[in-house]
């Protein structure tokens, strides 16, 4: 193929990125895919299944690196890929909000780290204005994308029951897994206060599929997956996507530009920054995507600026930045007395296999609009994380710290943020990175109807909590810090009308036609779940569309 | 270390070896303080000794938890090594104070004592709020260090880690709330 010329342009490799790369190579167009960090050796570079002690600060970050990232959590390994500070690429928020950015540099991006949870929106996720008033609906419903939802989960595999709960249809599934002691415990307890659960879907495949071998339970995902169990882009994306012959991957390429036609207004390329050399390069395609995850997206969209786009690319409607978006995270663990005294066995499993969901759907008397869930999980972890809420030390406290070994329950709610327009990026004026690019400058804080969810979600706890007998218990006070979810949505959304957004509902920008966006960006609501499922099918459905345009179609 | 040879520990033969060259490993551990001068070295060893104790399973000693935090304190930042130092003054200031000496010299009920005071969560003196504070951590630290060891790993019981066909974690109990 031409060197610097390709059917598309893909700026980004993870969940987007590589399934537009991965289906349009096997259509036959031809690929450029650009990625902003290193690649990695799958023989040589991830630690699997290696022990603490094989690490020398036993598989934590490095105090030092710590203390300069005081947000940064997780193994040794998955922080030399994800990050929070950065004094080459670093990003600004407005005074006295600070967001924390979890960003990553690598190929196959942040699903190489994901929760793996994959749930599809229900038809009311689509249609939040018509439900309650507030914010846009999209302009797909749930019948639009559910074809695609299925074929995702298809491709990837995804363990799971079909459960007929009204807050998330049913898809296709591998065998989910039977709870260990922990979670049967937790679906008791939901079950007494009237909550309900379901098996957690997740992208874990529980028998061989697909040419990839099933999960083997270690459950060390994230130091990435020997035999590409669960799903990731890395594992299970790129390397057909390679083996077309149709794709070329550039790592460590900085992408800041989408250069444009003056006379037609069209996109030719990009122009990118290569990091390690420093030095300025070009690539030109028919196409351009852009898949870089909603900040870095806006940031490159923002930037992008020109004579006929001053303000940047896709932007005549103002609303590139706009309608940030992400969950609201409010944690609570505490100890089962019913678990006490237990001989250990191997139940870590695939992390979790509980969602209470929404059960609010139809209620107008909560105070509150939309709704949330709570994702539990207990079992014999390999550190006892409870050992800090025991009192005393010497003998004693060893014995407690067996006797309590594996009761420990933990729960994680991720609450729908709704649009405002107090939560917005844009570019700093006075920041830059290590190149010159300007700074993304982030705005976002939780309003009146998070907060009001939020102590919903804290009363739910406790409601929870006592059915369930914890001991030790932390019920918590308030949310986790902004940016705790790793769920950033909006930015660039979705619509029919080019003067309130960005994108149709196929990524297509309305104001330059062979320009897509594809990740979260898109979004017009947040809804509570967990994001990546509905991303990929969007960009499954996108990347049809792509192909009738290079066809001259569309 | 004489759990590892006959203590009711150590079920078997198979697993006394293995933990025995496992021993022999973190035994490279030790190396020339990095942090410690030799009268703190004394002292974070006794205390870890007393937070996890060698009591016929294994303890803080038998994994060289006072070598590994040396190591993690000569690594970590200014603000963290003076904290610690302040604590470990904290410590002995308070020991010369109760019983007139340091706290390594202390007799074995002392240390507990002193242990005890600053341990508890019902102690609001303000005066041992710092001596809390200290606890607090190096419980923390010690637990952290034990636990990830090779032999800490094991005295959990923990089970994953590994290779399984099935998941072999399902309940199977009827468990009552």
């Amino acid at each position: 193929m031409p060197e610097k010329s390709f059917d598309v342009i893909v700026v980004g490799s993870g969940a987007s990125g590589g399934l537009v790369a991965h289906e349009l190579t096997r259509a036959g167009a031809t690929v450029c895919l650009l990625e902003a960090g290193p690649n990695r050796d799958k023989e040589k570079d991830f630690p699997y299944h290696k022990w603490p002690y094989e690490f020398p600060f036993r598989g934590q970050v490095p105090p030092l690196e710590q203390a300069a990232s005081p947000y940064l959590t997780g193994s040794a390994y998955s922080a030399q890929y994800l990050f929070t500070q950065s004094d080459k690429e670093p990003y600004t928020c407005a005074d006295g909000k600070h967001y924390n950015w979890w960003r990553s540099r690598c190929v196959g991006g942040r699903v190489h780290f994901w929760g793996r949870i994959c749930w599809r929106l229900n038809e009311h996720d689509f249609k939040p204005h018509s439900y309650d008033g507030a914010g846009v609906d999209w302009p797909i419903s749930y019948a639009d994308l559910a074809p695609y939802y299925e074929r995702v989960e298809r491709l990837i595999g995804v363990c799971g029951e079909k459960e007929n709960h009204p807050d998330t249809p049913d898809g296709v599934y591998l065998p989910g897994l039977k709870p260990n002691c922990n979670e049967t415990l937790i679906r008791k307890g939901a079950e007494k206060i009237g909550v309900g659960w379901i098996t957690t879907r997740k992208a874990h495949l529980t028998r061989d599929y697909n040419g990839y071998a099933a999960c083997h339970y270690c459950a060390r995902c994230g130091n990435g997956c020997e035999t590409g169990s669960y799903f990731n882009s890395y594992d299970r994306l790129l390397p057909p996507a390679m083996k077309t012959g149709k794709m070329r991957m550039i790592v460590n390429a900085l992408v800041h530009d989408i250069m444009v036609d003056p006379k037609t207004g069209l996109a030719t390329g990009v122009s990118y920054m290569d990091k390690v050399h420093n030095s300025e390069y070009k690539v030109y395609g028919k196409l351009v995507v852009v898949a870089g995850g909603t900040l870095h997206s806006a940031r490159l969209l923002l930037g992008s600026r020109s004579r006929l786009y001053p303000n940047g690319i896709a932007n005549s409607s103002g609303q590139v930045g706009r309608n940030f978006m992400e969950h609201v995270d409010v944690d609570g663990n505490g100890l089962l007395p019913q678990l006490r005294n237990r001989t250990p066995i191997n139940d870590e499993g695939i992390g979790s296999t509980t969602i209470i969901p929404w059960n609010g759907w139809g209620r107008k008397d909560l105070g509150f609009l939309r709704g949330y869930h709570i994702e539990a999980s207990g079992n014999f972890g390999m550190f006892p994380s409870h050992a800090g809420v025991l009192p005393g030390f010497g003998s004693s406290y060893k014995k407690q710290i067996l006797a309590w070994h594996g009761t420990r329950v933990g729960f994680h709610a991720h609450l729908e943020m709704l649009p405002d327009e107090r939560n917005f990026v844009e570019l700093d004026s006075r920041v830059k990175d290590a190149w010159g690019i300007p700074a993304l400058k982030i705005n976002l804080d939780f309003h009146d109807n998070e907060w009001k969810m939020i102590r919903h979600a804290i009363e739910r706890y406790k409601e929870l909590f006592h059915a369930l007998r914890l001991e030790h218990a932390d019920i918590p006070a308030g949310p986790l810090y902004r940016g705790a979810s790793i769920h950033e949505l909006g930015t660039s959304r979705m619509g029919a009308d080019p003067k309130t957004s960005v994108v149709n509902s196929f990524g297509q920008a309305h104001d330059v036609k062979n320009l897509y966006v594809v990740d979260g960006s898109i979004f017009c609501s947040a809804t509570h779940k967990n994001p990546t499922l509905t991303i990929m099918a969007l960009a499954l459905r996108a990347s049809e569309h792509m192909q009738e345009r290079l066809k001259g179609k569309a | 270390m004489g759990w590892v040879a006959g203590s009711a520990f150590v079920a078997d033969q198979a697993l006394a070896d293995h933990i025995h060259k496992h021993l022999a490993v973190e035994a490279q551990l030790p190396r020339q303080p990095q942090f410690f001068p030799e009268q703190a070295w004394k002292t974070v060893f006794r205390l870890t000794d007393l937070i996890l104790p060698s009591d016929g399973t294994p303890g803080a000693r038998d994994v060289a938890v006072t070598e590994f935090l040396d190591y993690y304190l000569a690594n970590s930042t200014d603000a963290a090594k003076a904290s610690f130092r302040q604590g470990l003054d904290w410590l002995d200031a308070t020991a010369q104070a109760k019983f007139g000496k340091a706290f390594v010299d202390l007799a074995e009920d002392q240390q507990t004592a002193l242990l005890t005071l600053i341990s508890s969560p019902a102690n609001r003196d303000p005066g041992d709020l710092q001596g809390k504070q200290f606890f607090s951590t190096l419980r923390q630290m010690t637990v952290f260090a034990f636990y990830t060891s090779k032999i800490g790993i094991q005295s959990l019981g923990f089970k994953g880690n590994t290779f399984v066909a099935e998941f072999p974690g399902s309940c199977t109990h009827q468990h009552e709330l």
